[in-house]
């Protein structure tokens, strides 16, 4: 049953930290997603764990065997590629059984197999079929049911839905989620969605320039991100700067720019600090009436139908921008451009954080 | 397109299955490629390098002479310049015509795309019988004006004799460089308002760059090298090759020595300079002149430029390469076939010169597949990092640089000085070395559109580095192996210059044919004509099969 | 204008024969009343932003910018006028000697469609432009190209797979389905009252149920489906008898805990956290799974897997539609290749 440990991992490309101390203990059994913007070293800390990299420093574990110097042929970890890597000279089933086959399996069990592993994923009529016949959601299915089929128990999936379309994506998703469980898989999924990585992960592992952000379940990491980073980059927030200007035991006040005043309950900052405030985008209410602890006034720039929900955007009095994520109101009640409004927000929706060096925008940019 | 991947236990499997498990071992990988990489660096690469400097001693003498050195100065500049030209003619021709088979679909085009190779593919020896007897013979060009001979044998000659040969290397080049390019580029440059022969200039050819200063070097390689067609059609003419094989008929080393490594240093100094200038060359493509340009874009200026193109094609190229057929096919009716088949009289010496240049021809192939495809393994999965696989890559292309001639001189001089290996084995290993680019390179672009991806997954669900290499590696591009070792035998079996510079006692097919149409007075037009028919006909067969590998591979 | 469907349903097709790089079949194009159908791209005066980006990689980012102007013959005042205020439009004035390969994804594309805009089209069309960048990019970048198509009083014309991008900046939606144009509509029509089960099932996500209309009164009708169980509507429906099936999008109900209540009863059998909501799939007795989605509170876990759950789904939130002929799966499916 394959657990996985990394003990501070590094690796360097010429002179490029692609990866860097890295330090992560995954159960057996687990459903791991690293989440990471493109170039953050995802990629490259699958490959290292597959066996097709080899870290400069530090220990990759696997079932408590340090795994640096076995190859990858021997490690039995499978491994997923963005583009899926299917064999276009091989049929379905040939390339679902490549697994057993290069295993030693005889003909017989290797084919049994491969169908078994083609009826998980509801393939089973196509296996005579090649690769470039299909779609590319059945592509993906045809990928996964090859690693399936290879009986390895650690799958390593490397964007798996990545080049699907956004419907598709979503439909899959869950389906993955439940065929791992299922078959008690250990898996590292990498993405760079975070809803995605919020739906299927029971731990995330946020990953920014090689090195680890924050690991926690989905709740945690929403709900607490441990910086500005990941407060951006997982669910949509709203940034503001400000000073500490009052701190009794209990409360704080934060002063921004323009006299605009934000109650907040975090107290470990001492007045005189500068601070970043973060509030998510669906803790923000835009109403026309003062309705919590925290009332900022504000007129409406744009407002965008997301389907489900409303995004307001608000330019408050001092230039700020506020963002709010709301249902879908009634024709009566709805907002128009230009309106005044008032942006609402709890004392205890606000995470404090200290402001980073290069100051808010660089620290979160993703782009 | 199937692979049959086998698990059964027979004797053939259990061998596969011992070489999978030793490829796992890091220690026998490495000693594979370093094999390999010792047998190219020390068999291939360094005897044509050095055993010209073993003859260095003689070069002191021959500068002693004033009359052979200008000569000799005469004779090296006359192959650059033609070079040059050629070279330079050709990009200009040969753009447009693999701009032709790519843009334009069709019968025709097929036709025509067909035919573009066959100067490459007919053995030089029968081109320039082909191109004297159109241009210079009597039943050629001269029948139509009137006159007894259009071009006597010399400079002109040579230079349309090179400018055909070397077309089809441009145009197959270029093909494969527009079939892969991305047609996106110049369609983005089309709805920003450019005409297509405005998107063409200033988007499509810098991109191109790179592949048309390959091509040019290639052609003017390919130029310098050429003896055997040059030989005939040259006359009294003397370029650098022509220089080398007359001097070793006289049995003059030292001129042979200068001349030799005087080609042989300056086109590996033009090589590196092309190659690090080249691509520092900026084409003009800041200014549009507007009202020009939408002019050369127009239906009417694309059907011009087809025409003229396909017409430049026609005169130039494909119609003096296929004259040869003409003498060809008077012998078949004229008797001569039946002396031919019976091996009378001069035949028999025919017959066995064919078969030596097969001999040699598939020995090289051999060994170029066992020892190219390591090769090519490191440059195209870069084993050796960046830096290494760009000079190894380099290193590569040296054969083809190398005029063929002075190759030729090089090995023998170094394998005699070596203990006297005999002729037939230095013929081997100087058509191996000749060779060498024509399959690794093309092995390590196939290797390349390989991705890598697919063998990384191979190795996680299990197989051995040698287990993905048969299974993934070879099926996916078994097509580019079967066509890259036709093209190393064909051009083997059609190899004159340094075989020219090896051989005193033995004989190939060209060889003995150039030996026969510089004797008119023995060998009459007939048997010449025959026989290079034959020669002709063989190497259709392989152009057909390489054709079909093509074709099943796309 | 925005084009959303699913891939192989010929948007990319459809958007290259307004371009000019495809030749349609049968029928006319028209640009501001002039006939197009037979004009070469560079004739036609529209901008095309591409979903590979293509910027000319052997030309740095002002070279690509300013090539439309060049090529047109622009004077070079006026050429490097426009470049100057495009590049500070998208931000990347500091860039602008840096070659392609040396930029991130976002601003490789935001230096696109510069490029297409620069060249002073007032249609441009862009093809899947944010397909391939990051997620969280996606979503900041497509209300920066919105906001600089509006401030240029531009006519766009954008095709994407993702209905989020659609409905977020779009005036109109066009949903197509293998080759033909599905549905048409603002966003909120789009989502709240979509014409077609594909159109409700590719715009947003939404629960299908099928059922016999047993009464309908002109205002309301009920339906009966599953085992027994009913439903009222308020939306146009099919006849008294007729096969019909309802769509309800799962955030559009309303959930209570326990049994007791009116309404849909069932299990809660599967819960996904999405941040800033969460997803219930409840398990209905003689039916299936029915998804909702509720607005997940700071803290608050309103419900765990096994509780029993009464779903009520306000009657003009049911939306009705007409049994299709070839089966429900046919019409929903959304990997079909036309």
């Amino acid at each position: 049953m394959p657990e996985v440990h990394l003990r501070e991992v590094s690796k360097r490309f010429g002179s490029i930290d692609a990866i860097e101390d890295f330090e992560i203990e995954i159960r057996n059994g687990e459903y791991i997603c690293v989440l990471g913007p493109t170039g953050s070293g995802k990629t490259t800390l699958v490959r290292l764990i597959a066996g097709l990299l080899r870290p400069d420093e530090g220990e990759i574990l696997i079932d408590g065997k340090v795994v640096n110097r076995v190859p990858a042929e021997e490690r039995n970890v499978a491994y997923m590629p963005q583009q899926y890597a299917l064999f276009s000279h091989l049929t379905v089933l040939k390339n679902v059984a490549y697994g057993p086959l290069s295993r030693g399996k005889d003909n017989e069990t290797a084919s049994r197999t491969a169908f078994d592993a083609l009826k998980m994923v509801r393939l089973n009529g196509r296996a005579e079929a090649f690769p470039s016949e299909l779609s590319g959601g059945m592509q993906q299915r045809v990928a996964l049911a090859r690693s399936l089929a290879s009986g390895s128990k650690l799958l390593l999936l490397d964007e798996p839905l990545s080049a699907l379309d956004a419907r598709l994506r979503v439909e899959l998703r869950y389906r993955l989620k439940s065929m791992a469980k299922s078959l008690g898989l250990t898996v590292i999924h990498v993405t760079h969605d975070q809803r995605e990585a919020m739906i299927v992960a029971d731990r995330i592992v946020v990953l920014r320039a090689g090195r680890c952000q924050q690991v926690g379940t989905p709740f945690h990491v929403y709900q607490r991100p441990d910086n500005l980073f990941v407060a951006n980059f997982v669910g949509e927030s709203n940034f503001l700067e400000g000073t500490v200007t009052r701190n009794d035991s209990t409360s704080a006040i934060v002063e921004l720019r323009g006299g605009l005043n934000v109650v907040v309950q975090e107290t470990s900052f001492l007045a005189g600090e500068r601070v970043a405030l973060m509030i998510r985008q669906e803790s923000t209410a835009m109403t026309s009436i003062a309705e919590s602890t925290n009332a900022l006034p504000g007129t409406i720039q744009a407002i965008r139908f997301l389907g489900d929900s409303l995004r307001i955007e608000a330019r408050l009095t001092n230039g700020d921008i506020l963002g709010a994520r709301v249902p879908v109101p009634s024709v009566e009640a709805y907002p128009k451009v230009g309106d005044e409004i008032m942006t609402s927000f709890n004392s205890a929706d606000v995470g404090v954080y200290p402001v980073p060096a290069r100051g808010i925008e660089r620290e979160i940019e993703v782009a | 397109m199937k692979s049959e991947i086998s698990a059964r236990h027979g004797p053939f499997e259990k061998v596969l299955a011992s070489l999978d498990e030793l490829s796992s071992n890091t220690v026998v990988r490495r000693g594979v490629y370093a094999g390999t990489l010792f047998f190219f660096i020390f068999i291939i690469m360094i005897p044509p390098l050095v055993g010209i400097l073993l003859k260095w001693n003689l070069i002191g003498e021959t500068i002693q002479d004033p009359i052979l050195v200008a000569r000799a100065q005469n004779a090296i500049a006359a192959s650059f310049a033609i070079a040059f030209v050629v070279s330079m003619l050709d990009l200009l021709a040969g753009l447009p015509m693999a701009w032709l088979i790519v843009k334009r679909r069709g019968r025709l085009i097929s036709v025509v795309d067909t035919l573009a190779d066959v100067p490459f593919i007919i053995p030089t020896v029968a081109l320039g019988y082909s191109v004297l007897t159109f241009w210079s013979g009597p039943s050629g060009v001269s029948s139509l004006l009137g006159v007894q001979h259009l071009l006597s044998p010399g400079i002109w000659l040579v230079i349309l004799l090179h400018f055909a040969f070397s077309y089809p290397v441009i145009v197959r080049l270029m093909v494969g460089e527009l079939q892969g390019y991305n047609q996106v580029y110049e369609t983005a440059a089309r709805t920003l308002g450019a005409p297509a022969f405005t998107a063409f200039r200033t988007v499509t050819i810098p991109i191109l760059k790179p592949a048309l200063i390959s091509a040019f070097l290639l052609a003017f390689s390919r130029s310098l090298s050429e003896t055997g067609a040059t030989a005939i059609v040259a006359g009294a003419f003397e370029n650098g090759s022509i220089f080398i094989r007359n001097a070793r008929a006289a049995g003059q080393d030292g001129p042979m020595v200068l001349v030799s490594s005087i080609l042989m240093g300056v086109s590996i100094a033009i090589f590196i300079l092309i190659s690090l200038l080249g691509p520092k060359l900026r084409s003009p493509t800041k200014h549009v002149w507007t009202g020009l340009e939408w002019a050369f874009s127009t239906r009417r200026a694309a059907n011009i430029k087809d025409v003229s193109t396909l017409a430049i094609f026609a005169v130039l190229v494909a119609i003096p390469s296929l004259f040869v057929v003409l003498p060809g096919t008077a012998g078949l009716l004229d008797g001569t076939l039946q002396k031919a088949v019976s091996s009378t009289g001069v035949w028999a010496t025919y017959w066995s010169s064919l078969v030596t240049s097969y001999a040699v021809a598939l020995l090289a192939t051999l060994l170029n597949l066992l020892t190219g495809f390591p090769i090519a393994i490191l440059i195209a999965r870069r084993k050796l990092g960046a830096r290494l696989t760009a000079v190894l890559d380099a290193l590569v292309t040296i054969p083809v640089i190398i005029p063929s001639v002075a190759l030729g001189v090089s090995l023998t001089i170094f394998w005699n000085a070596l203990g006297n290996l005999p002729e037939f084995w230095v013929l081997v290993l100087a058509h191996t070395t000749i060779t060498y680019t024509y399959f690794a390179r093309p092995m390590a672009a196939a290797i390349q559109s390989v991705p890598e991806e697919l063998e990384e997954v191979g190795r996680t669900l299990g197989s051995r580095p040698f287990g993905t290499f048969r299974k993934i590696i070879i099926p996916l591009t078994k097509y580019s192996i079967f066509s890259s070792a036709v093209m190393v035998l064909t051009r083997s079996v059609a190899e004159t210059g340094a075989t020219v510079a090896v051989v005193k006692k033995l004989q190939t097919a060209p060889v003995l044919l150039v030996a026969w149409i510089n004797n008119p007075a023995a060998y009459g037009a007939s048997p010449v004509g025959l026989g290079i028919l034959f020669l002709v006909l063989l190497a259709f067969v392989s152009l057909l099969l390489i054709r079909v590998a093509m074709r099943r591979g796309d | 204008m925005v084009i959303v469907g699913p891939s192989g349903c010929g948007k990319t097709t459809f958007i290259k024969c307004l371009a000019g790089m495809v030749a349609p079949s049968e029928g006319e194009i028209y640009f501001d009343g002039r006939l197009m159908t037979d004009l070469p791209p560079e004739e036609r005066g529209v901008g095309y932003v591409f979903q590979e980006i293509a910027l000319f990689p052997t030309m740095s980012v002002w070279d690509n910018v300013t090539y439309g102007p060049r090529v047109r013959g622009w004077s070079s005042e006026r050429t490097r006028r426009t470049a100057r205020e495009f590049l500070d439009m998208i931000k990347l004035e500091a860039r602008e000697d840096s070659y392609p390969r040396e930029l991130s994804g976002g601003a490789r594309q935001k230096t696109g469609v510069a490029r297409a805009l620069a060249s002073g089209s007032n249609l441009i069309l862009f093809d899947e432009p944010l397909g391939a960048l990051d997620a969280k990019v996606r979503v900041e970048l497509r209300y920066e190209i919105r906001n600089l198509v509006r401030d240029l009083k531009l006519t766009a014309i954008h095709i994407t797979h993702d209905q989020e991008e659609a409905l977020s900046i779009a005036d109109r939606v066009v949903v197509m389905k293998a080759g033909s144009f599905v549905e048409v509509g603002t966003p909120d029509e789009l989502y709240e009252h979509p014409k077609t089960i594909f159109g409700a099932n590719f715009v947003g996500e939404a629960n299908f149920l099928e059922g016999t209309v047993l009464n309908a009164d002109g205002e309301t009708s009920t339906i009966e489906w599953g085992e027994g169980l009913l439903l009222e509507s308020q939306n146009a429906s099919p006849g008294e008898g007729e096969r019909v099936v309802a769509a309800i999008r799962p955030e559009s109900v309303i959930v209570q805990k326990g049994n007791d209540e009116e309404g849909i009863r069932g299990f809660v059998e599967t819960m996904d956290f999405e941040g800033e909501t969460a997803r219930y799939e409840v398990k209905i007795p003689g039916y299936g799974l029915f998804a909702v989605r509720i607005p997940f509170h700071r803290g608050s876990r309103p419900y765990d897997v096994g509780d029993p759950v009464v779903i009520k789904a306000p009657p003009n939130k049911v939306l009705l539609y007409p049994y299709p002929k070839e089966g429900l799966q046919k019409e929903l499916d959304i990997e079909s290749r036309g």
